[in-house]
């Protein structure tokens, strides 16, 4: 079975001031199929997670174990990110075939296959486009559709729809829940959005401001597949207060509200 | 708008305001520049002039483009060859000429080095500046997908710096220009620049003119081709 555990792990970083804990004393395993959504404030290191599993950094404490590991050969990870994740250079078509080019695939057979998934979620008219000429919500659409393209079976998201106005936000959640439906994959879901974390993840990490450490783990109790009304039920809805209580008091320090 | 400062020109030489043997009216310009034309004077030295040109671009460009993006990439190899670079790139690369020329001789090979001179170093500090402002994203993006080296310079970063190295060769383009006419009025016998120093010596005003011209259309000319290319190469926007 495809996973990871964190044990344990920290992340601490030099500034001119002094060093900064990131991350500390994070400890969670992940595996199988499943959704993990990671909700926290803005600056809790929610990002920095990521990027430690993606292995675009090193955890300065404690480990993070992938399985399958054969001789250091570890089960890869796609990441989507927020915003500006593809290039602004390639075509959408290039762009999405990006990660079986750079796992040797060769020309005409990574276009063949990135050709049927803008097909199967109705971008094939923008194929041959530059992102500059699309939308910010395709533009996301083109990096998720990389990933899943790419075929890695762990799946990195970070804040995906952060950038986008609340309907655009609705549709691309669908769409997500419909592509993960049919390929599933285990993935951690970043987000500041507590019913985005909610409709997605099978559990829930709730985490604290700087330094960040998971305060809770919560499960969703919805069955899936799941559609966008799902997280309507009155017991989500407590699950939805719960996390609020958790993340209010760090809310309010950083905009100054007094309690 | 030329037209028109041409034509005051032609009336104001005409009518003795101006003295021909300063400003000659642009018709006689215009028909020694034929002359000089038809009888293979300006196709043979532009010729020679375009060729030493055209060397020392390339050389110079393709060794600026790859220092930039080593230095780009390498903290350390920018510390240690900043300052060396902030010495050298203020120098103007004709001083330099008779040091080369005790080096390499006064054939061609000497000409060529100074010329190449003058296209790397823009070439190299247009490139660098562009590796540097790489978003970091670029780079992630690349890493988590498993870019090897090769294929993180060839689509990465010579994509992502290109805007910004085609604005180098311009200027490594209008570099060579000027230090290709200038080497050539110092120290050849051969090309347009040498055609100005003749001039000069022969008090020839008309075929100063002439060549001062001709220097002028070919950089226009070049310049519109990288613009060109600048546009083809470049079809998206960041």
């Amino acid at each position: 079975m495809t996973g990871f555990v964190c044990e344990s792990v920290g992340f601490r970083y030099a500034t001119k001031d002094g060093s900064i804990d990131a991350l500390q004393d994070v400890s969670f395993a992940a595996g199988g199929h499943e959704i993990v959504s990671v909700v926290g404030p803005s600056g809790c290191g929610k990002t920095t997670l990521l990027k430690l599993l993606a292995g675009i950094l090193d955890p300065t404490a404690g480990a993070i174990r992938f399985s399958p590991d054969l001789n250091g050969s570890r089960p890869k990870r796609a990441l989507v990110f927020q915003d500006h994740g593809v290039f602004p250079w390639l075509t959408v078509v290039d762009n999405v075939a990006f990660g079986l080019e750079m796992q040797g695939v060769g020309a005409a057979e990574r276009r063949a296959r990135a050709r049927r998934f803008l097909e199967r979620v109705g971008l094939e008219d923008f194929a041959d486009r530059h992102p500059h000429e699309l939308s910010v919500g395709m533009r996301q659409r083109v990096g998720i559709a990389r990933a899943f393209v790419s075929d890695f079976p762990i799946l990195l998201l970070d804040e995906p729809f952060g950038a986008l106005d609340a309907q655009t936000r609705l549709l691309l959640q669908e769409e997500l829940l419909g592509i993960w439906q049919g390929e599933r994959k285990l993935a951690v879901f970043i987000t500041h959005d507590i019913e985005e974390a909610i409709l997605l993840g099978d559990r829930v990490l709730v985490m604290s401001g700087r330094p960040g450490k998971i305060l809770e783990e919560i499960p969703v109790p919805l069955p899936r597949p799941r559609a966008l009304a799902a997280p309507d039920r009155p017991e989500v809805t407590e699950i939805k207060w719960h996390i609020w209580h958790h993340l209010e008091k760090e809310a309010r320090r950083q905009l100054s509200i007094p309690d | 708008m030329i037209l028109g400062a041409l034509a005051l020109w032609e009336i104001l030489v005409r009518i003795g305001l101006l003295s021909p043997l300063y400003f000659p009216p642009p018709t006689a310009v215009g028909r020694r520049l034929w002359e000089l034309f038809v009888d293979g004077t300006y196709p043979d030295h532009g010729r020679v002039t375009l060729s030493r040109m055209g060397f020392g671009l390339l050389v110079g460009t393709s060794l600026g483009f790859l220092m930039g993006v080593a230095m780009g990439r390498s903290a350390p190899l920018r510390r240690i060859l900043d300052p060396i670079i902030g010495a050298l790139y203020p120098i103007p690369k004709i001083a330099i000429l008779p040091l080369i020329m005790i080096f390499l001789g006064i054939g061609e090979s000497s000409k060529l080095f100074v010329i190449a001179l003058g296209a790397f170093f823009p070439m190299l500090i247009s490139t660098l500046t562009g590796v540097i402002h790489i978003p970091s994203i670029y780079f992630e993006v690349a890493a988590t997908y498993g870019s090897g080296p090769l294929a993180l310079l060839r689509r990465v970063i010579l994509p992502a710096s290109l805007p910004t190295v085609l604005g180098g060769f311009r200027i490594a383009l209008n570099s060579a220009i000027h230090i290709t006419i200038a080497v050539e009025i110092v120290s050849a016998v051969t090309g347009l620049g040498s055609l100005v120093w003749f001039s000069w010596e022969t008090l020839d005003v008309e075929k100063l003119y002439a060549t001062l011209t001709v220097i002028a259309v070919l950089g226009v000319v070049t310049t519109h081709g990288v613009n060109r290319l600048s546009q083809k190469l470049v079809p998206w926007r960041t």
